[in-house]
């Protein structure tokens, strides 16, 4: 029996594209880089000109004494003081001998979610000198929401408290995006709801560190931004696999510690 | 003495070279992968243009023409799938036109077309355009390890269905 190389060969050869129909072809791909490239560019002056504007409006400074805000492009968070007599997460009370909990709320819209962002609270004094500071990054766990509320612990006050400032660094610190998703071969149901998918990870913010990683286990958190599923994908490479996956793919984002960056390439769309 | 103070850059591969060297080949990997002359053809340029939309960075990979075949075997998979979830709310299966389609093919195409798909695509990947199983792994988007596995079962399916058409 012939190699299957061979066959395969063979079989191939029966399709012979003609000159003239590359030469058409390269011409619809460089017309197309061509419209690619100033439909960006358009994009890009909006978007900058969009942000500017949105950050003039929104930028409007803090005061010790009221919620503090922080405006971002496509999300709201404004953080207060807790004060005596309402619920905390811990049995200690609101304020302790050197510490205060405080409330934060972020908005967004649900369509635009914000993303990783790296944050900063400060509580501030009468004069406005900060008495405690706390950084993180931050990222809605519920983006389908819109809203989240929860409670934040700053510890070590150098002085007495009488305001809190909340800021988060414009940059998106995410790409979202999952390169690639697709039901693997072995896969055989699948239906509008439902699907099996390896999904490739391709970014992730900087010092995200959601859960300990080996280089032959990736385990992440994912978010959706639409039936928000996800969470525990087990796998093994570069691959995590996530079950029940929302079909609202583009707005997945997958974050993982910056070590197991994912070699060269992009391939999602 | 004159000292070169700087070494010459390797020269990177255009885009109209890749295309030129590797649009026939491309083509006729991606028919054997999906039986089809006129979705292949689509499938190429589909994945060169979105190769080339991107050349800044793909031009100085290591393999540009692996992340094409990348790219192509994703549209191609995605179609499928949305061939299959229109099938959903359709009556009436469309497997019975393609068996029929498949036996007006010849010998070969009619046993790579009864593979499964990935071993379809192992296949071709690996015996006709003679990838490692490392670069069929990245093709394939599944590991080295795997890709070597599904080529050995590709191989024995493919010689068995060969075998009874030339039998």
């Amino acid at each position: 029996m012939p190699e299957i190389s061979d066959l395969l060969e063979h079989e191939a050869r029966s399709v012979d594209p003609s000159d003239l129909w590359v030469n058409g072809t390269l011409e619809k791909v460089r017309r197309r880089r061509r419209v690619r490239q100033v439909v960006t560019t358009v994009l890009a002056l909006t978007l900058a000109t969009a942000g500017f504007l949105v950050a003039v409006r929104t930028f409007t400074g803090t005061t010790p004494s009221q919620p503090a805000s922080n405006g971002a492009p496509n999300y709201q968070m404004s953080a207060r003081m807790l004060q005596p007599g309402e619920p905390v997460p811990d049995a200690a009370g609101v304020q302790g001998e050197n510490f205060i909990w405080i409330s934060v709320d972020v908005t967004w819209d649900p369509e635009n979610p914000p993303g990783v962002h790296r944050c900063t609270w400060k509580m501030l004094d009468a004069n406005g000198t900060t008495v405690s500071r706390r950084t993180q990054y931050y990222l809605p766990r519920l983006l389908a929401r819109g809203r989240e509320s929860y409670y934040l612990k700053m510890l070590d006050l150098t002085g007495e408290p009488a305001g809190v400032s909340a800021e988060c660094e414009p940059e998106r610190l995410d790409r979202p995006g999952i390169t690639d998703l697709q039901p693997p071969p072995e896969t055989s149901e699948w239906d509008a709801t439902l699907a099996e998918f390896d999904a490739r990870v391709e970014a992730w913010a900087d010092g995200f560190g959601i859960q300990e990683m080996s280089t032959d286990q990736l385990a992440g958190n994912l978010w959706a931004v639409r039936n928000a599923i996800i969470l525990a994908p087990e796998g093994n490479g570069d691959w995590l696999q996530v079950r029940e996956l929302s079909m609202r793919l583009h707005a997945l984002c997958v974050l993982l510690p910056p070590e197991h960056e994912f070699r060269g390439g992009e391939f999602c769309d | 003495m004159d000292i070169a103070l700087t070494e010459p850059r390797t020269a990177e591969r255009s885009f109209e070279d890749l295309f030129a060297d590797e649009y026939a080949r491309l083509v006729r990997a991606l028919y054997l992968m999906c039986g089809n002359v006129a979705e292949a053809e689509d499938l190429s340029q589909e994945a060169l243009a979105r190769a080339f939309e991107r050349w800044d960075r793909v031009g100085r990979m290591d393999s540009p023409i692996g992340y094409v075949y990348r790219i192509a075997m994703n549209l191609h998979r995605r179609r499928i799938r949305r061939e299959k979830l229109l099938r959903l709310g359709l009556p009436g299966s469309t497997e019975k036109e393609e068996a029929t389609a498949v036996e007006t093919r010849t010998d070969i195409m009619a046993a790579l077309l009864a593979l499964p798909r990935d071993l379809r695509a192992a296949l071709v990947l690996g015996e006709l355009l003679g990838m490692s199983s490392d670069e069929a792994g990245r093709a394939m988007g599944i590991k080295a390890g795997s890709a070597r596995a599904r080529l050995h079962r590709a191989r024995a399916a493919f010689r068995e269905r060969i075998g009874e058409g030339y039998a």
